[in-house]
């Protein structure tokens, strides 16, 4: 909890101290009033009290309490102001972390989950923190004050009391370790819920179509009654512990009391002292117990502040030796790799592709054909081995040069919201209009744009949901082809995403592999008949290599795929009837 | 669609009361709660009594303490008692929500339910219907004891000496006026609408920033975008600080305000006791409990804005739960046989926005048609038509002569067969996901597994049939769970058959294997294939063009080349792709 809050802090140290200085005068200010009742109790007390004193007295609370309208009012803007402050440093720090994160670690962390760090994540500090400094320095200060006066008008009585607050903490820590324990108890049942809940809705289609909604029913009802349970015992079981304090609390109380009692008779204790504590030890514990309820919201805080770390304190690629090279042939050497560090994805992968040739891999699902391509645009870096371009390892160049080298053509195409224009032009900001249309015009956009009402100047909106893919993929080849990067990435199977524009697809990337060293992972093997090298991956191994008849001459696991595929050629559903 | 009849607090309390007793019961406990709480304070005051007495009587004072220990630890007691009665009603009520809401997305048109996303209704389910917990379990116990508390605070001190507890009523008036002033103002309003702009902004800002990160990277432009992410937040971050500098006097004068809540009494007090003969313990009786009532009744003003929250999950509940279900006007069962006839049918997703106008055709029993197009021509929605994914605004669609509205939802599901282009797995055995709760002997799971071309991949998993889809080390690659997707439509064996051919062509391996399972189940059925390479249904019985909304051609694959123009453009371009070698 502590490294977390001081890791927050460092993004504005002056701030939070100043939000400290406030917050500690403007809670003296709020101890005041019990200060200055007694000192009107104890002239009452007196044989002949001096109501001057005690209304000159009054007068200076009332003194206080304006005092205390500006302090408060300071305390607050200073806590807020810092707050805020915190946040927007932390929102600009994790931008900056985000430009320089590996694009691996895009790959394996949901964007949406990427973005609830800065949002919700940052914005859960934002309104807890900010509420609950004052809180916080309220309990603090004003207890420590309290409890100093106390203990100095008589100690013994003064420590019976404070030794109550030594004697919770215990509880109030074996409490919050049970809701933990059952807390989490708790949170499985909601997730067995959650996964349950969603793939009864995934599946709802599938499931009414069989008539299957009883079946299927009873065991989300089942996960659901298991959440009910979970979260009554949670309850029942962690409870006491969070209401214990209080009981603690009012027992010391009483027990102060009692002791009094035997001090009185000792003549120890004066009267006038023990009303003292009878009207302000109630006081002592009041910030304490907001403390406790607001120890459930920081620790929720906390979760947060320890998401927002992780993606701030998460490793870099380094920058290398900031290398360029001037041709761009590429080599593989001895390339093993891991996502897990486990199982290995690559093993001993060497090949090496001439500039300006074209190289396809060829494999099953799952045989390492896009950790290739993935490891080449320098998305991770290899565990074993080295990959060159132009005779450069990639690890001795920055990320950013690795991908100026390379263009991608791959499934998922983002498109800005913006113009169509505009999101072409994203490939290359120093691109002359002219260059631009023709870009557009080889990569087929002009074919579609010039049938919409703003030509390229149509807004695609969110994500592009305006354009069917096959036109967001066009557009992304566009963008590719301005870009004019000397080595082209291309998964084939991006043309048959959209059947009904796969002519329009297959023409853009026509114009984008011109003259480029080309890597592309082929599905549909007669596509990649002309390749000048063919690769053929099995289980993360190179298992044959070489040109589209070499490899059908070898009789291997290549020439069968043709085999299948041949004969598959296209395959057709028949008419029952004749004519209609 | 039906509008619910309550919302807001009333429709809160309704859900409520589902558990009416244990709420009362919490109610009643919180109640003695707040009454048990006031007496050690109350024993206080007489211990000072006795105390100020020349003659001590130290057993009555010995009496009074053990008492006041008892009620403090009771009230905690009684506290936690109301506590687990209100947490025991909201979630029985929570489960009973769910359920419900659950049970009806299983009753309502399929259509109803693609309108969200499976994220969004997760969300109504677990996250929104949550948010009905704090309502129950906390707001209604705090309620009443910030209801008691003071008035049975109030009450007693009034019995004491009616003008101090008069006075200590000043502090909480103030704050009556106060605090709506405080959230009224005019200028609160326009800030709040600017101060959520401001984030909206911030947030899709950030979303975008995070999405395009990859891409930026790929093309190294990721300052330009840092510019647009940084000056959102910085935007967000003014908005804030002129919000505190704005709300923070107002605020400062209340926080004030209840810190010196005992001055007026004081000041009364010691005026009273000068000049009136108050007794001292009196005075102190209200120094101690003259201003720990108001602490409770502010929590009750923070009630509002909780409940707003709470409010629009529960609305958008409500959504889902009055929401029409579709059910049969007449109930036939007697089918003429399964021909589809679509006579004049106009539908639309959205009022003003016709997706289909004026479409007629009839598909005999037992042919297949090709519905063909453009995307965005209507054939999906044409095809999801025939199960009442939704109901249309104008004509009639007839199954067997028999309009389908006039059908049970049941029978007709029973009738129509799907194969989607998405294949969903349950985390079940394979033998339950091909089975999908139909009534069908082992046998004949197995069968359909092998015609589907299932069987042999399946007796290669560790536990044959029993293997449990999702278990760890168990991968099916998607052209399987495709080959599922038939055999569970094989055994189901309905007359109709609906399919997206979208489905053949992600797993090139498979390819042919597919094509035969696909040959086996559409034999004798009446069968709409939503086609997208035009090369695979050439040798349909009869090809529906779907031209931006309307029907723009039927007949063969050879009578559409000569007719159509449209469908020749078509079908040369498909040409020409399948030919496809790329050279650089």
């Amino acid at each position: 909890m502590f490294s977390n809050l001081f890791f927050a802090f460092q993004y504005d140290k002056p701030g939070v101290k100043r939000s400290l200085f406030w917050e500690w005068l403007h809670g003296s200010l709020l101890a005041a009033p019990s200060g200055i009742l007694l000192v009107v109790i104890w002239e009452l007390f007196k044989p002949e009290p001096d109501f001057i004193k005690i209304w000159l007295t009054i007068g200076t609370m009332g003194l206080l309490f304006l005092a205390q309208l500006s302090v408060a009012n300071k305390a607050m803007i200073s806590s807020n102001f810092t707050t805020f402050e915190i946040a927007r440093k932390m929102r600009l720090a994790l931008g900056n972390k985000l430009q320089r994160l590996s694009l691996g670690y895009y790959k394996k962390r949901d964007p949406g989950d990427l973005a609830a760090v800065a949002l919700q994540d940052v914005a859960n500090f934002e309104n807890i923190f900010g509420h609950s400094i004052p809180n916080i320095a309220n309990a603090v200060f004003g207890t420590l004050i309290l409890s100093v006066f106390l203990i100095f008008l008589n100690w013994k009585l003064g420590l019976t009391l404070v030794a109550a607050l030594f004697i919770a903490i215990p509880f109030v820590q074996f409490g919050h370790w049970m809701v933990n324990k059952y807390g989490s108890k708790n949170i499985a049942a909601r997730n067995a819920t959650g996964a349950n809940f969603l793939e009864y809705v995934q599946g709802l289609r599938h499931i009414k179509s069989y008539g299957m909604t009883g079946e299927r029913f009873s065991s989300l009802d089942k996960s659901l009654n298991d959440l009910r349970k979970a979260s009554i015992q949670t309850e029942a079981v962690s409870a006491p512990f969070v209401l214990l304090p209080g009981v603690i609390f009012e027992v010391t109380f009483v027990l102060m009391i009692w002791i009094a009692l035997y001090l009185l008779m000792g003549a120890s204790l004066t009267i006038p002292v023990l009303i003292a504590f009878l009207i302000i030890g109630y006081r002592l514990y009041e910030p304490v117990k907001i403390l406790t309820v607001e120890y459930l919201v920081l620790s929720y805080m906390n979760v947060s502040l320890g998401r927002i770390r992780e993606v701030i304190e998460a490793d870099e690629q380094n920058e290398g030796k900031g290398l360029t090279p001037d041709t761009f042939n590429i080599e593989f050497e001895e390339v093993s790799f891991s996502y897990t560090g486990e199982t290995p994805t690559l093993q001993e992968v060497s090949f090496s592709s001439p500039m300006s040739t074209m190289t396809a891999l060829v494999g099953p699902s799952g045989s390492g054909k896009t950790t290739i391509t993935s490891l080449l645009a320098r998305f991770w870096d290899v565990d074993q081995g080295s990959i060159r371009i132009g005779g450069i390892d990639l690890r001795d160049m920055s990320p950013k040069v690795v991908y100026s080298l390379i263009s991608e053509v791959f499934q998922e195409v983002y498109l800005f919201n913006g113009s169509i224009y505009q999101n072409i032009q994203i490939g290359n900001p120093n691109a002359t209009e002219a260059e631009l249309q023709q870009a557009a015009e080889k990569a087929q956009v002009l074919e579609f744009a010039n049938q919409l009402p703003d030509g390229l100047q149509t807004l695609v909106g969110e994500g592009g949901s305006k354009l069917s893919g096959g036109q967001k993929q066009r557009i992304s080849i566009a963008r590719a082809l301005i870009k004019d990067a000397p080595i082209v990435l291309l998964d084939e199977a991006t043309a048959s995403l959209d059947p009904e524009n796969e002519i329009y697809i297959q023409q853009a990337i026509q114009e984008l592999v011109q003259n480029k060293t080309v890597m592309v992972i082929a599905h549909k093997l007669a596509t990649i008949q002309g390749a000048d090298q063919i690769l053929v991956l099995d289980e993360g191994r190179i298992t044959e290599s070489g040109t589209h008849e070499e490899l059908l001459a070898k009789c291997g696991l290549y020439a069968h795929l043709w085999d299948t595929q041949q004969k598959a050629g296209g395959w057709k559903m028949e008419g029952n009837l004749r004519p209609v | 669609m039906r509008k619910p009849a309550k919302n807001g607090i009333a429709r809160l309390l309704q859900i409520a009361g589902r558990k009416k007793y244990h709420l009362l019961l919490s109610a009643i406990l919180a109640t003695f709660h707040a009454a048990l709480a006031l007496v050690p304070y109350i024993l206080v005051y007489y211990v000072i009594k006795e105390l100020l007495n020349p003659s001590l009587d130290e057993p009555v004072i010995k009496k009074y303490l053990m008492w006041a220990a008892l009620a403090g630890a009771g009230s905690y007691a009684l506290l936690y008692a109301s506590g687990m009665a209100s947490h025991v009603a909201a979630f029985n009520i929570l489960y009973e929500l769910r359920k419900q809401t659950a049970a009806k997305l299983g009753l309502l048109p399929m259509g109803f339910i693609s309108g969200y996303t499976s994220g969004a209704l997760k969300k109504i389910v677990s996250d929104d219907i949550e948010r009905i917990e704090n309502f129950i379990a906390h707001q209604v116990p705090d309620f009443v004891k910030g209801l008691t508390l003071p008035v049975v605070t109030i009450g007693y001190l009034f019995y004491i000496d009616w003008r101090l507890a008069a006075i200590s009523f000043v502090p909480l008036l103030v704050l009556a006026i106060w605090i709506p002033l405080l959230f009224s103002a005019s200028y609160t309003k326009e800030m709040m609408k600017k101060y959520h702009q401001a984030q909206e902004d911030m947030n899709s800002g950030i979303v975008e920033f995070v999405r395009a990160m990859p891409v930026m990277k790929i093309f190294g432009q990721t300052a330009d975008r840092f510019h647009v992410y940084s000056d959102a937040v910085n935007q967000f971050a003014e908005m804030c600080s002129l919000w505190t500098k704005k709300s923070s006097p107002p605020f400062a004068v209340f926080m004030s305000f209840m810190g010196n809540a005992i001055l007026p009494i004081l000041i009364l007090g010691i005026y009273l006791y000068q000049q009136e003969g108050v007794t001292l313990p009196t005075l102190f009786l209200f120094l101690i409990l003259g201003v720990g009532y108001i602490k409770p009744v502010f929590a009750l003003s923070n009630m509002g804005m909780q409940i707003t929250l709470i409010n629009r999950g529960v609305q958008r509940m409500d959504e889902i739960l009055s929401y029409l279900e579709q059910t049969a006007a007449y109930a036939h069962t007697d089918f003429q046989g399964c021909s589809i006839e679509f006579q004049e049918v106009d539908f639309a997703y959205v009022d003003g926005m016709p997706v289909l106008e004026h479409v007629s055709f009839i598909l005999p029993e037992g042919s297949l048609t090709a519905f063909v197009g453009p995307s965005g021509a209507g054939k999906s929605t044409a095809a999801q038509l025939v199960a009442r994914f939704w109901d249309i605004q104008q004509g009639v669609i007839r199954i067997g002569g028999v309009d389908i509205r006039e059908i049970p939802v049941a029978t007709l599901m029973e009738k129509v067969s799907f194969v989607f282009q998405d294949s969903f797995m349950f985390r079940e055995t394979l033998f339950e996901n091909i089975r999908m709760g139909m009534e069908k002997s082992e046998e004949e799971i197995i069968e359909a597994a092998k015609a589907a071309q299932c069987h042999e991949f399946i007796m290669r998993l560790p536990e044959g049939y029993q293997t449990r889809f999702g278990a760890r080390g168990v991968h099916l690659s998607g052209g399987e769970q495709q080959r599922i997707q038939l055999a569970r439509a094989i055994l189901k064996n309905a007359p109709i058959l609906i399919l997206d051919e979208a489905t053949a062509f992600s797993d090139a391996e498979n390819e042919h294997l597919i094509q035969e399972a696909f040959g086996k189940l559409i034999q004798g059925k009446t069968v709409i294939v939503i086609a997208h390479r035009l090369s695979t249904i050439t040798d349909a019985d009869q090809i529906i063009l779907f031209d931006k909304g309307k029907v723009g051609g039927k007949g063969t694959h050879i009578q559409l080349l000569e007719k159509s123009e449209v469908y020749a453009q078509m079908w040369a371009a498909h040409t020409r792709a399948k030919e496809y070698v790329i050279q650089n």
